[in-house]
């Protein structure tokens, strides 16, 4: 075989498989592994600078860089230890690829360092293993290149995705801000009814827009098992039969796909929004829309929410304000007509109403109207009475005893719904005015529409029915007082009258008698015959003036009795009960003195019931008992007469209320007929409490009891 | 080193390329493929307790005392050397820039169109080719089987473009006389100390050479071999030896592992 054709053959080997590897670490890999197996060396590296690029044969990770590195260096050396194979002659070709490279080769055996041919076929092989290391380099970059580029492609893809993406959702959210703010200012610029179907038409068209839907609307849940539409919004072009007011069954749709959300407001359901698409149209609401509009309504309440709390505070303070002119009026005891309108018309402002009114209970189960505000062209009837036939807050109050409403008014004419039902009012809620527990009257509201008050109505009506009740109670007070204070005078004056009228009709003519039969006496002769009549005279005229004493005692009596000035209350009361003429049992505490006034009012009461006892009552036998604290007097009459003892029927018992009452005392009455009278009273014997009637006068403002305040 | 591989892997020298990568030079290796008695299906190795196929099972062996290896085939080259000008691994498409076929049936004085494809085996059997070495003898290559259409040879080893090859024949005595030289070799290298053991890698191939009897002589040659110390081994589809240089594959050859 001629050698030459060796070579290539080896070569073209050599080459194939150095040339299958796919990058250019492989290659080197491949190169050293091929040559050594070609050449059937132990050792083959290829060394670059201060690195080994490959090599075979030694142990993994056991490659001795240092020494082959010098070897490339060292175009002197010759021989490399190998381990397991000894110094074995080494055989070096620079490269072309990479710059600085060299392909080491180190075979052992006795034949030394490579053949003529062998070398031949080595350098061979070198230039081959640096062509394809370049070339894969050049591959290598251009691969890397291209995934770089790749890369970048999809990054810059993706970011513009991402941008895409956020532009899309900032468009979104600028939407929805900008129908957010709409909505939330028609909700902060008003909040009457008219601007409540606005703001709900607006809601409506704003969610259908902002999600792109077909119609959207807002409804209230209610009646049972309905939803009533409140607002509609429909997009231009379609057609779509739900209307305003419309009562829908809660399955009831015609829609492909309907979305709702609720708008909560203060943890309660303020409304319900919802969005829909036609039956007609493909697709559906797109995911996500639910969220979106859950978000929508979301912040929408949070407007409202908003706009309601500053409207509420508003209203809050206006309220307070309101509330502090009436109990300024009420404390400066104003005028109860005057306190009336007042309170009627703040209310009507308050609560926007048509009308207020402020209506008395009658006895005769009828009401009157003392008070009322309108508007001018509206005239209420006042202090008529009215008849509570029919449906009226006015009756409910009056059977309930509580604040109520009633959203239909009805009555026939002539009674108070149907008077009011007359001035075109539909609904009304009123709440009770309540004078020292009793129900005393009503104070209402009427407007025109029907179902109008809040909620929370009658527990604004009740503030003011309050202050009403205790303006009043605080009048009522001042006229009972004042009553009082006039039956007072009107005793005094009557006591002194009846002074008078004894001593002119009894006392005065039987002295002017009496003067007359002593003159006629002084007159007669001295005839001894005529001296018996005399005497008979004298004796007369004597027995006369004894008759006259006891009746000026009798009379004086009833006026004061010394003893009580003079020994205190212990010894009159004692003194009073031995001369009564009937058996009184007396039981009495040691008391020492006691107030004046206090003294005269019991021995006055005593006095009165004895006289009462004896007089109207047959009684048998009476106890009078009187006991002391350090703060209370406590006296009480009991007999065993025939009872029925009636405060009404003019007896001395109305002034004996009056005395006990000037000393802030009570005084208790129990006669039932048949089974005797039992009269007790307490006074207090604090010194705020000794002061006489009199005394107790207010200096200036005396409102009398007037009309108004008469009471049932 | 020792190496148990799947003798019906189609490149058993990639796994000595592997195995040489990581170990280097400093570490001999010895081992065989494994066979499945020439029915060429399936064969297993024993990996723990564990039965496995298409795999490698290496062991490590470390020890103070000598390790020897023993390394022959009693193969000798005839007629020219021919230069493989054509090949892939486990093929050779041509020899001299003739159709390998063509040239290998030539030189057996075989006419190319009368010998029947399933007659190939046996024929080639008894004629593997021969790779020369730099140093040391030859390494068998055998040849499986052949493409009449493509005139190519298939081989169980790598031959590569560029090799010198020649045609091989044998005798029985000279193959029995490699049994005697490889147990030998394999003892003296342990230097003087007796063997404990030994572990032979014996190709598929040689029995088909020695038949009943020759087998028989061989076995009784490495009994004397190893003086009385255990052996065992195995008939495999390729034996796996390396001592020097980078290649370690061999076909037809009896590799002896003494340890001492």
């Amino acid at each position: 075989m001629p050698a030459p054709s060796l070579l290539p053959q080896q070569l073209v080997a050599f080459l194939e498989a150095v040339w299958s590897a796919r990058t250019e670490a492989a290659v080197a890999l491949m190169a050293v592994e091929r040559a050594a197996e070609a050449l059937d060396a132990e050792i083959a590296a290829i060394v670059c600078e201060n690195r080994v690029v490959a090599a075979v044969g030694y142990p993994e990770g056991a490659v001795p860089v240092r020494e082959l590195v010098l070897i490339a260096e060292d175009g002197a050396r010759h021989e490399l230890t190998v381990p397991g194979a000894g110094v074995c002659p080494v055989d070096t070709v620079m490269l072309d690829y990479p710059l600085v490279g060299t392909f080491i080769l180190a075979r052992a055996g006795p034949g030394g360092g490579l053949r003529h041919d062998e070398a031949s076929l080595l350098r061979g092989m070198a230039r081959v293993t640096s062509m394809a290391m370049r070339t894969q380099r050049l591959l290598d970059d251009e691969r890397a290149a291209r995934e770089e580029s790749d890369r970048q492609a999809a990054e810059n893809a993706r970011l513009l995705a991402e941008l895409t993406q956020r532009q899309a959702r900032l468009t979104e959210l600028a939407g929805e801000q900008a129908a957010l703010r709409r909505v939330a200012t028609l909700v902060a610029a008003s909040w009457g009814q008219a601007d409540a179907d606005r703001i709900f038409a607006a809601v409506a068209e704003e969610a259908g827009r902002l999600l792109r839907a077909d119609t959207g609307a807002v409804a209230k849940s209610g009646p049972p098992g309905c939803f009533t539409v409140l607002a509609v919004w429909t997009k231009p072009g379609m057609d779509f039969h739900f209307r305003v007011g419309e009562q829908l069954p809660i399955e009831e749709s015609s829609l492909r796909s309907m979305i709702g959300a609720p708008i909560m407001v203060g943890g309660r359901v303020w409304g319900l929004v919802t969005v829909g698409v036609i039956s007609s149209r493909s697709e559906a609401l797109p995911a996500g829309s639910e969220q979106r509009l859950a978000d929508f309504t979301g912040l929408l309440a949070t407007a409202i929410s908003n706009a309601q709390a500053r409207s509420e505070l508003a209203r809050l303070a206006e309220e307070q304000a309101a509330l502090r002119r009436v109990a300024t009026l009420v404390a400066t005891g104003t005028a109860a007509e005057d306190l009336f309108e007042a309170v009627t018309g703040e209310m009507r402002m308050l609560l926007n109403a048509g009308v207020t009114s402020l209506q008395r209970y009658e006895a005769d189960g009828t009401v009157t109207v003392l008070a009322a505000s309108s508007d001018p062209d509206t005239e209420v009837p006042l202090l008529s009475h009215l008849t509570l036939e029919g449906r009226s807050v006015a009756a409910a109050v009056l059977s309930s005893g509580r604040a109520a409403r009633i959203d239909e008014l009805e009555g026939p004419p002539g009674s108070q719904p149907g008077v009011f039902r007359g001035l075109g009012m539909r609904s009304s809620a009123g709440a009770p005015i309540v004078v020292e527990g009793r129900l005393w009257g009503v104070i209402i509201a009427h407007w025109r529409d029907s179902q109008a008050a809040s909620p929370d109505t009658e527990g604004r009506i009740a503030q003011f029915t309050q202050l009403v009740a205790t303006a009043i109670s605080n009048a009522a007070s001042r006229a009972q007082l004042a009553a009082s204070r006039a039956r007072i005078v009107v005793t005094a004056d009557e006591t002194r009258r009846r002074i008078e009228r004894n001593l002119h009709d009894g006392i005065q003519q039987r002295l002017v008698t009496l003067a007359l039969g002593l003159r006629t006496a002084q007159d007669a002769d001295a005839d001894p015959a005529e001296h018996a009549a005399l005497l008979a005279a004298m004796s007369q005229a004597g027995d006369e003036l004894v008759s006259i004493l006891d009746e000026l005692r009798e009379i004086s009596r009833g006026v004061h009795p010394a003893i009580l000035s003079q020994g205190g209350l212990g010894p009159a009361l004692r003194s009073l009960t031995r001369r009564a003429s009937v058996p009184t049992v007396l039981d009495i505490d040691e008391i020492g003195r006691l107030p004046q006034p206090v003294e005269v009012a019991a021995y006055y009461v005593a006095s009165e019931a004895l006289t009462n006892a004896v007089k109207h009552a047959n009684a048998t036998v009476v106890h009078v008992n009187l006991g002391v604290t350090d703060t209370t007097l406590r006296l009480s009459i009991d007999d065993d007469g025939d009872g029925g003892a009636d405060p009404a029927q003019g007896s001395g018992i109305i002034g004996l209320i009056d005395r006990v009452e000037a000393l802030g005392g009570q005084l208790t009455l129990r006669s039932p007929p048949g089974e005797g009278t039992s009269l007790v009273i307490e006074l207090p014997l604090e010194p705020s409490y000794r002061s006489t009637p009199a005394q107790d006068a207010p200096g200036g403002r005396d409102q009398g009891p007037g009309d108004l305040l008469r009471g049932q | 080193m020792l190496l148990l591989t799947d003798g019906l892997a189609s490149d058993q020298d990639e796994i000595i390329r592997g195995a040489y990568s990581v170990l280097g030079a400093g570490v001999p290796m010895v081992g065989g493929c494994a066979g499945d008695g020439l029915k060429m299906i399936r064969t297993f190795q024993f990996h723990g307790d564990r039965v496995q196929a298409d795999s490698v099972v290496a062991a490590g062996i470390a020890s103070t005392g000598p390790l020897g290896i023993g390394v022959q085939h009693g193969w000798r080259p005839v007629g020219e050397p021919m230069l493989v000008t054509g090949s892939r691994p486990n093929r050779v498409y041509s020899l001299d820039d003739r159709p390998a076929l063509d040239v290998f049936l030539e030189r057996l004085g075989t006419e190319p169109g009368r010998l029947r494809p399933e007659d190939l085996p046996a024929l080639a059997l008894l004629h593997p080719l021969g790779l020369s070495r730099h140093r040391g003898e030859e390494q068998v290559r055998f040849i499986t089987s052949a493409d009449f259409t493509r005139r190519s040879l298939f081989c169980t080893a790598q031959i590569p473009q560029g090799s010198v090859v020649c045609l091989m024949e044998a005798d029985t005595s000279a193959v029995l006389a490699a049994t005697t030289v490889a147990c030998h070799q394999s003892v003296a290298a342990l230097n003087g100390s007796v063997p404990l053991g030994m572990l032979a890698f014996d190709c598929v191939a040689r029995r088909g050479v020695l038949g009943q009897e020759g087998i028989k002589q061989e076995i009784r040659g490495l009994a004397d071999a190893a003086s009385g110390a255990p052996f065992a081994g195995f008939y495999s589809y390729g034996e796996i030896a390396r001592t020097h240089g980078m290649r370690g594959l061999h076909n037809y050859t009896l590799v002896i592992l003494s340890v001492a």
